[in-house]
């Protein structure tokens, strides 16, 4: 299909709008309320652009122009300008945006007026300024100055709609991004235009909004309506260092990008990855980033004589373990490392352990797994049956949650073009019909997902999962079953309730399930990385001691998990390596600081087998180290000379194991083959996605817990 | 109290009007809406709770719709809603005059209902009846057009007393006589005018007011 944008020809799928053809042209128009991830509706009027077709006689030939061989087909002009974002772009379209039409700089600059007529001038206080598409805009296709002396439309100010969204109803400009939002991805309607015309503003009638992913209605406003109200007034757009990472609460892996200044984390905002998240995060991705800022460890503590933690140099912590280790040696000691750790941490956690033969090494949390070839998320949004067996998705993969409704409304992916996903897929529909018969939640207890599901079950997963393979009264059950045999691209998901009663009987009757019914089975992994630790050897070897039995241990490592607060009692000797006072670290013989994830750089596996990167944001964390240094410090400690001491030698060693430069990653990342998967048997786990510390109103911060007991001078010793 | 609860089959009668889809089902709200609105003369935020729940949607959703209608009441109105047209035609014929006055008698101002829950007023856009201004309409039931100050008395008057009179058919259109004077199709003269509202006797004896 051929389009000319202000003179250039374009070859274009069929199916395209106006707007993504003048982007592809490299040309700009400004829009408000279109967005690549939902439908388009024309509702703010900016896209405007002047275009024209050929028509065809009734005998099929073109309309022509001119005489003889000049001819060419008649342009027929719209009237108007017309809004690109609603309009097909069609064979022998003609567009002219505002850099060639004077018709369309001055509609567009008065489509502008009309926006800023009621807009405060609150710019230098709002939170967005600096990053407002409307402000962009404005400078750029705006009069420049005002026309309008009169008073402007007072309304709600500063208003909370939940604790983490503050809307102020002055700056909203009708775009209706949340409104769509809300309707066609979480499928949730809890915000609506109230009243019309000049009086219209966004309000709920709920009573506040459902904790999920309401704040990706911050990311997608297009002014400072709706604001991300952890970040509020924590700094300017153009003060923060903008870092593009990867988030590693649960195993989706969803793509982030997070704001740090004077090195404190001040926000987390999405990032567009068309494969994993789209453009959507969830809550505690965005907002439960308090704990990288508050009440850090910086520098190693050692206990001193009275048995009170105190500072101290790395030097005097090899002292401390070299003098915890005295009558022990290395086979004694335990590895238990958080399975949210890089993998470049988890090929140093195994070469530290092949180089000392240590038995007792653990990743945590971590449950079997089922098979290796787990479906895409894309390709769960475009299933045709979807059953999801013994998981709240809410806690264990909320944006997994997204992508199966995306599947429920048709799975369409926007199409993508020179300047990106397309901004106006017109396939995308306001108020989308769901087949919710496609979809089958069986859980022992009711989640979020179970309410968008065409048949639900409160059964427990083991008795679920004997009736989906053999058979069972449950009429939900046996539905789920009719599901997976009618769908040409079934998918079972396995939550952690399903994994953890997976028998080697269960494993045997799923195996001749997928068979017979050609289904593809994701089983969520219960940590972050867990699936990518999975692939190296790092689960106790014979006669080694798992995680949950930590207390069994002589000597042990614990990095980043507390496994004190979860009732176990502590080993003989302790190091803690953790980037709080924990109560492990609290009861720590040695404390190493850790970094989180966000200050990492390494890599993670999501839970469909992705290879994604983490790039360390700027903040403040004294001398905290990842896990590499840690174990560098009891090598030393123990007078072994491990072959890797540092990040680059862990990315080498991996990118050698994976065969992919691991240390250059796409920011989308990449699917490669992980190898073999190491299982041993587990304790169960209950998934849990908020965990203490990610809220500032959690009793840890207001218990003044976080205060360090820093001693004034460091420890007398061998200087 | 749930309203719909006893009236089942009215919800089903009502439900049975448009396709029996999710989406279908969501017609039905502006019916279930006036079905609220004419028993209870507005309608409470539970009964929008009640109405979100019959047909699948939520409160927000019913409140979006309900507040883009003017007509629909969110706060509790009298036995008599009065609504005086306040546009173009309207204005010109002194029906600022008269919302005054009537607030004034009454007591009462928008959103507020008399202590004896007779009478309530609303100020409203164009009633399309400019050829009788001013116009004050009466709930849903019609029109009193022409309405002067000794009228307004009259029918407030009629109203206190227990019963409305009733509403003005005036059949349209009007005709213009060449002298700009409207005239009704039985020869009556249609349109009020600001003298018989407020006499100039200020004009007469060269004083202004």
């Amino acid at each position: 299909m051929k389009v000319h944008v202000d003179g250039i020809s374009l070859d274009l799928p069929a199916g395209t709008s106006a707007i993504d053809a003048v982007f592809h042209a490299g040309k700009d128009v400004p829009y408000f309320c279109a967005h690549p991830y939902l439908s388009p509706v024309g509702a703010c009027r900016m896209c405007l652009i002047e275009s024209g077709s050929p028509r065809k006689n009734p005998d099929g030939t073109f309309i022509m122009e001119g005489e003889g061989d000049a001819a060419t087909p008649k342009i027929f002009w719209f009237p108007k300008p017309m809004a690109a974002c609603t309009m097909l772009a069609t064979e022998g379209m003609q567009i002219k945006t505002a850099a060639t039409s004077e018709v369309v700089a001055k509609s567009q600059a008065g489509m502008m007026e009309f926006t800023l007529l009621n807009h405060p001038l609150d710019c230098p206080t709002c939170d967005k300024g600096g990053a407002c598409e409307l402000q962009d805009r404005a400078f750029e296709y705006g009069y420049g100055a005002s026309r309008f002396g009169f008073d402007r439309r007072h309304a709600e100010k500063h208003y909370p709609l939940s604790d983490y969204v503050i809307l102020d109803q002055e700056r909203c400009i009708h775009c209706k991004r949340c409104v769509r939002y809300f309707e066609e991805v979480p499928g949730q309607e809890v915000l609506d235009f109230i009243e019309r015309g000049s009086h219209t503003f966004i309000d709920t009638a709920e009573g506040g909004l459902p904790v999920g992913f309401q704040g990706n209605i911050t990311d997608i406003c297009p002014v400072g309506a709706l604001l991300d109200n952890v970040a509020r007034f924590r700094g300017r757009n153009w003060e923060y260092d903008h870092t593009p990472t990867t988030c590693t609460l649960c195993p989706v892996g969803c793509s982030i990008t997070v704001d740090a200044r004077n090195g404190s984390l001040e926000r987390i905002v999405a990032g567009e990855n068309r494969e994993v998240n789209e453009a959507w995060i969830c809550d505690a991705g965005r907002f439960g980033h308090v704990f990288a800022s508050e009440g850090r460890l910086t520098t190693p503590m050692i206990r001193n004589e009275d048995g009170q933690l105190v500072t101290a140099t790395w030097d005097q912590a090899v002292d401390a373990i070299r003098a915890g280790m005295v009558g022990l040696d290395a086979h004694d000691l335990a590895v238990f490392l958080n399975a949210d750790s890089t993998l470049e941490e988890g090929v140093a956690a195994e070469a530290f352990v092949g180089l000392t033969g240590l038995a007792s090494v653990d990743h945590w949390p971590r449950q079997p797994g089922y098979g290796a070839d787990a479906p895409t998320l894309t390709e769960i949004a475009q299933s045709d049956g979807v059953v999801v067996l013994g998981a709240d998705l809410g806690e264990e993969a909320p944006v997994l949650e997204l992508r199966i409704l995306e599947m429920l409304r048709g799975g369409l992916l926007p199409a993508e073009f020179h300047h990106g996903t397309a901004i106006a897929d017109l396939r995308l529909v306001e108020r989308p019909a769901r087949k919710r018969e496609k979809l089958a939640v069986i859980s022992s207890k009711p989640s979020r997902l179970s309410e968008n599901a065409g048949f639900t079950a409160q059964l427990d997963a083991a008795t679920a999962l004997a009736g989906l393979t053999g058979s069972s009264d449950n009429a939900a059950v046996k539905a789920a079953t009719e599901l997976l045999n009618k769908a040409e691209r079934p998918i079972l998901i396995l939550g952690a309730e399903a994994l953890s009663s997976l028998s080697g009987a269960a494993r045997s009757a799923l195996q001749s399930l997928t068979q017979r019914t050609r289904t593809r089975i994701l089983a969520l992994p219960a940590g972050a990385n867990a699936r990518g630790l999975a692939s190296l050897n790092l689960v106790p070897r014979s006669g080694g001691l798992r995680y949950d039995q930590l207390s069994q241990a002589r000597v042990a490592l614990v990095s980043r998990l507390d496994p004190l607060a979860e009732g176990q009692t502590r080993p003989r000797f302790l190091i803690s390596h953790d980037t709080h006072l924990t109560a492990t670290a609290q009861q720590a013989d040695v404390v190493l600081p850790a970094v989180t994830n966000y200050e990492k750089r390494g890599t993670t596996v999501n839970l469909e087998g992705r290879l994604l990167p983490l790039r360390p944001a700027a903040l403040k964390n004294g001398e905290a180290a990842d896990l590499i240094r840690a174990l560098g410090i009891v090598a030393e400690a123990l007078d072994v000379k491990t072959g890797i001491r540092g990040i680059r030698s862990a990315q080498t060693l991996l990118s050698e194991r994976l065969g992919v430069n691991v240390a250059e990653l796409p920011i989308h990342g990449l699917i490669a083959p992980l190898g073999m998967r190491y299982d041993a048997p587990a304790a169960p786990y209950t998934p849990q996605l908020w965990k203490e510390g990610m809220k500032r109103s959690d009793p840890v911060y207001s218990a003044g817990m976080i205060e360090l007991p820093m001693a004034p001078t460091f420890v007398a010793g061998d200087d | 109290m749930s309203y719909f609860a006893d009236k089942s089959e009215l919800v089903a009668d009502i439900l049975s009007r448009y396709p029996d889809s999710p989406q279908g089902k969501r017609s039905a709200l502006m019916p279930l809406l006036r079905e609220v609105q004419d028993a209870e003369g507005f309608i409470h935020e539970s009964r929008m709770d009640e109405i979100a729940a019959l047909i699948g949607s939520t409160a927000t959703e019913v409140r979006s719709v309900m507040s883009f209608y003017s007509t629909y009441h969110t706060l509790p109105t009298g036995k008599y809603h009065l609504q005086v047209c306040s546009t173009l035609m309207c204005a010109l014929s002194g029906s600022d005059e008269l919302w005054d006055y009537l607030v004034e008698t009454l007591d009462v101002q928008p959103g507020e209902v008399t202590p004896d829950g007779m009478f309530s007023v609303q100020k409203v856009e164009c009633l399309g009846s400019c050829g009788t201004a001013p116009v004050m309409q009466l709930g849903d039931d019609g029109y009193y057009e022409s309405v002067t100050r000794t009228r307004c008395d009259a029918l407030l008057q009629a109203m206190r007393l227990g019963s409305a009179p009733a509403v003005d058919h005036h059949p349209v259109p009007v005709v213009v006589a060449e002298d700009g004077r409207q005239s009704l199709s039985s020869g009556e003269a249609a349109g009020g005018s600001t003298d018989a509202l407020y006499p100039l006797t200020h004009a007469a004896n060269g004083k202004q007011p």
